[in-house]
């Protein structure tokens, strides 16, 4: 009778012990990163293991299929517990109270640990929405080939737009080639230098700016003059051009450098990288990838503390080694040997350090829409756009452009 | 107990009807009976949020500057439309021969058509680039002085999606016609050839009237097609440069503004011109079933 | 004079093939370049000017691209799928047209008009309302999930009944008479009759289900139930777009449509055939 009294006990300590030990499985949703599944499997099992009540369900999601299945889920009810978002779709999201914002699970140690610009990208209202991930940074790629054929020293590139130009007319002169494909956006372009857009109250919009007709009219003499393809086409076809050796420079994001090694070994091997132009802002781009919390999330304690693991620095720094891109933590890649002895033969990890380096200046180049707001920023951009490219390709001149830009979108910013 | 004859029929209609008629309630009926009821209101995809806000969104659109163009652009399309007709008609003409090999090459006709949206997207915006493959070639013939922005300049961009769109839909209706002209029995044209009629007057007077049907029937669904069009101007252009269509701007502004209650109401008015034309077209050319039935009663 | 004659006749040969051989040039370039893009060595992708004819060919990329996609399950789940969306769209588009073209009854076409009428209404947000439905159908995860909301095809009613209004009455009237009811009527005559049509709309289904994408992707989770294309989406990823590979992937997803498509053609010709009957 005794024994059979302790095995019972036994069992009802096991039973209850069980009970209040329940896992708790979080969901992680990645933006089509499902080539590094080691990287993020390694992440998960030490994370696993440092927490044995919690279990990572990792689910990768292709980009063009990204947002209309996160919208299902989160409409549905079956939303996911973290999910890997850019900044653009945070600053939507919270717009429309679909993320939860994560103050009360960060400790403040924690937060201490990346770059405040990253941080402070995805709070809005005053509280925090994302924990901020890598960064695609932008650099410039150059041909090393292509400037010695012209008499350029190739060890000393140009670094602001205006000697970018002054290159390009001598490149033209003696090669014939295009000097450069930039991807021409306008917001991105006037932050760059240092334009404003918008009052920080989000009521008036600062476009016809002094230094924004000499940026425009900057972009109409590279178009007349032919100094860049006059397609305007974004980074996908400057990649094509620049991998197939007709443009010498190419202001990119430090991801095409790897497209050019796989598509095109023989450029790679006479590409060089630089800092990307800077521009009177003193602004360099760099769009940032984070992991957010939806707001109908079954777990999001959980899912919070496995965030922060998986964008600690030293995992940052781990998914740089094997991919193109920067940490958004303060301890970065440069200090780390790794990549200082890679750098001097592996391009892709020259472009990493340089553009780890030019981070002071780094900006998210979306940051605008907390101010102007979800529903009107895709609109306050296209309009800006629309005029911009009209004026490249002369169709205002850059005050006329500047000044109707302005007036519709204060329209926009005073409409309902 | 023998029910009417009448009373019969229903039951027997409804048997075949019912479960076709449940799923297409559903999934198509349920969600646009949705969506209409949530043109008249400020709604959140995401968190179900719902404002009611009458005809607010209707107003919007009205002052909307894409709307007019939007709407202008997908009018402008309709162009595409007696291009594709008669040039698959034309093509059907030329497969109907049985040489050797026809099959091949009427599969490859076909390419175009089941071609994925990737490749599509890669392949034309890279003939369309300035420095590419077309411009390279009609610069080099002299028909051009100077660089065409296929995709870039407004006059000529939305030409240049027509264009893909064209590319596109051929092989498509060249197999409807193909069908078309097979069914004009082959005695009435050797009974022409008999009567020593020309090739071009067997094609006016034999080929032509015969193939009414078919061309009623591709012509409602060229014109359909062309009305929704929005893979051609999402892949090559994003909807950039004033190439905005109706279609596209209902997807712009649920999914790139989450305004989804001014996406819905621009459904509703677009879908009204989507119905009153198909009705118009419908009656004006009768094609055989809806208006034949009611004119044979 | 047989000579002038046969000399003519070559010449016509000729031109014909020239002319049919550089039609066929302009449909299917784009596909050109992804086959020869596909079997380049990573060299020389984006050369410019583009070299057509890959020097060495090699077939590494669809080695790389068949070790790392579990190609058998996916072309497995891909048939799956498509079978049973061909198997509804036949079934429910010949069921519902049938009433619609032989039977009299007050409100025949008003139903018509109305199954045709969500063609003409645009509006967004579809995908994400069906994804709700299916999920409180309990119904998430599922291949019956990935064909239901489109098992019932309009296009597919449209030709169907096409095809029945052809069928002559007589058929039907000597059936009657020697006692058959409604429904063995409609199995054993006027279904065999629209073969033509059925065909026709199976090889539309093929192509519609075989190609889809989007749907699947947000309503399967389980990562072996996926079809081709979502399979091949993986081969994508943020950082690198190998063009090599991504066209290998395309190519052979396509293959067995074309395939499809020459062999069964005839059927698809009779079929339209049978609908434009008048």
């Amino acid at each position: 009778m005794k024994k059979f009294g302790i095995l019972l006990l036994m069992l009802l300590t096991v039973f209850t012990v069980s009970l209040t030990a329940k896992t708790v499985t979080v969901e992680f949703w990645t933006l089509s990163l499902a080539t590094f599944s080691d990287y993020i499997n390694a992440a998960i099992s030490s994370f696993e293991k440092a927490n044995p009540d919690i279990k990572i369900n990792w689910v990768d999601v292709p980009y063009d299929a990204f947002q209309q299945k996160i919208i299902s889920a989160i409409a549905s009810g079956k939303a996911p517990d973290l999910v890997n978002m850019n900044t653009p779709w945070v600053i939507d999201f919270v717009g429309q109270n679909a993320l939860s914002p994560i103050d009360e699970y960060v400790p403040d140690v924690d937060k201490y640990l990346y770059l405040p610009n990253y941080w402070d990208v995805t709070v809005i209202d005053g509280k925090s929405y994302a924990i901020p991930w890598y960064l695609s940074p932008q650099i410039m790629l150059y041909n090393r080939q292509i400037f010695e054929e012209a008499g350029l020293d190739p060890d000393n590139p140009p670094k602001t737009w205006a000697e970018i130009i002054e290159y390009s007319r001598i490149i033209k002169d003696k090669t014939g080639l295009y000097g450069f494909q930039p991807n021409i956006v306008a917001h991105i372009d006037l932050l760059e230098e240092g334009v404003p857009l918008v009052s920080p109250d989000g009521k008036k919009a600062i476009i016809d700016t002094p230094e924004a007709v000499e940026k425009l009219k900057q972009w109409q003499l590279a178009f007349k003059e032919s100094l860049m393809p006059q397609d305007l086409g974004g980074y996908q076809a400057g990649t094509q051009k620049f991998a197939g050796g007709r443009i010498a420079m190419f202001p990119v994001g430090i991801t095409m450098v790897k497209h050019v090694e796989i598509n095109s070994p023989s450029i790679f091997k006479v590409s060089d990288v630089t800092t990307f132009p800077l521009g009177k802002g003193e602004k360099i781009p760099a769009g940032a990838m984070n992991v957010a919390v939806p707001y109908n999330a079954k777990n999001k304690a959980e899912a919070v503390k496995f965030g922060l693991w998986l964008t600690s620095p030293y995992w940052q720094v781990e998914f740089a080694k094997i991919a193109t891109v920067v940490p958004s933590t303060k301890i970065s890649l440069e200090q780390d040997p790794w990549f200082l002895e890679r750098a001097q033969t592996d391009l892709n990890v020259k472009a990493q350090l340089v553009a780890s380096q030019s981070m002071i200046y780094g900006f998210d180049q979306d940051e605008l829409g907390k101010i102007i707001g979800p529903s009107k920023y895709p609109e306050f951009r296209r309009i800006l756009n629309d005029y911009w490219i009209a004026a490249i390709k002369g169709e205002y001149t850059a005050e006329e452009a500047l000044s109707k830009a302005e007036k519709e979108c204060q329209a926009l910013l005073d409409s309902k | 107990m023998k029910l009417s004859r009448k009373k019969q029929t229903y039951l027997i209609a409804f048997c075949f009807l019912a479960i076709p008629l449940v799923l297409l309630g559903i999934f198509s009926y349920y969600p646009i009976i949705k969506g209409i009821t949530l043109s008249f209101a400020d709604y959140n995809m995401l968190t179900g949020e719902t404002k009611w806000v009458g005809l607010a969104n209707y107003k919007w659109l009205f002052n909307y500057k894409y709307f007019y163009i939007s709407m202008a652009n997908t009018f402008k399309y309709l162009i595409v439309v007696p291009f594709i007709q008669f040039a698959s008609m034309g093509l059907a003409v030329l497969v109907n021969q049985q040489i050797p090999g026809i099959k091949f090459f009427r599969t490859l006709f076909y390419v175009p058509v089941i071609t994925g949206s990737v490749i599509i997207s890669i392949a034309w915006r890279w003939i369309f680039d300035v420095d590419g493959i077309l411009n390279y070639f009609l610069m080099s013939l002299h028909i051009i002085e100077e660089p065409v922005l296929w995709l870039l300049d407004k006059n000529v961009a939305l030409f240049s999606c027509m264009f893909v769109t064209f590319w596109r839909g051929l092989g498509y209706y060249m197999v409807i016609y193909l069908a078309g002209l097979q069914n004009i029995p082959s005695e009435l044209y050797e009974a022409a050839s008999l009567d020593g009629a020309s090739g071009f007057k067997k094609f006016t007077k034999i080929t032509i009237p015969l193939l009414r049907p078919t061309m009623l029937l591709c012509f409602i669904l060229s014109t359909m097609s062309a009305l929704k069009v929005f893979e051609e101007v999402f892949l090559l252009t994003g909807g950039a440069n004033q190439t905005t269509t109706l279609m596209f701007e209902t997807y712009n502004l649920a999914f790139n503004r989450y305004e989804f209650g001014k996406s819905a109401a621009l459904g509703v008015i677009f879908s009204i011109f989507l119905i009153i034309l198909t009705l118009i077209q419908f009656k004006f050319f009768g094609l055989g079933g809806v208006e034949g039935e009611e004119t044979k009663k | 004079m047989k000579k002038r004659r046969s000399k003519k006749k070559i010449i016509k040969f000729i031109i014909n093939y020239v002319i049919l051989s550089a039609l066929a040039l302009f449909f299917i370039f784009p596909f050109l370049w992804a086959l020869s893009t596909s079997l380049k060595t990573s060299t020389d992708v984006l050369a410019w000017p583009p070299k057509w004819i890959p020097k060495p060919a090699t077939l590494d990329a669809y080695n790389y691209v068949i070790s790392h996609v579990p190609f058998v399950r996916y072309f497995i789940n891909s048939f799956i799928i498509t079978l049973l969306g061909i198997v509804f769209n036949v079934g429910f588009a010949s069921l519902a047209a049938y009433p619609l073209a032989r039977l009299e009854f007050k409100g025949r076409n008003l139903i018509f008009f109305l199954i045709l009428l969500p063609m003409m209404i645009p509006i967004q947000g579809g995908l994400i309302v069906n994804f709700i439905t299916i999920l409180n159908l309990k119904l998430y995860d599922t291949f019956l999930s990935v064909v239901l909301p489109s098992a019932v095809s309009i296009f597919g009613i449209f030709i169907m009944r096409q095809n029945y209004l052809s069928i002559p009455r007589d058929l039907e009237d000597a059936a009657r008479i020697d006692g058959c009811n409604e429904f063995q009527l409609w199995w054993k005559i006027m279904f065999p009759m629209v073969r033509p049509a059925a065909t026709a709309l199976s090889i539309i289904s093929f192509a519609g289900f075989w190609n889809a994408f989007l749907w699947p992707l947000i309503v399967l989770q389980d990562q072996n139930k996926f079809p081709l294309q979502v399979g091949l989406s993986y081969l994508n990823n943020m950082f690198e777009q190998n063009y090599r590979y991504i066209t290998a992937s395309l190519i052979i997803a396509a293959l067995p449509i074309l395939v499809f498509f020459f062999f069964t053609q005839r059927y698809f010709i009779e079929g339209y055939q049978g609908a434009l009957k008048q």
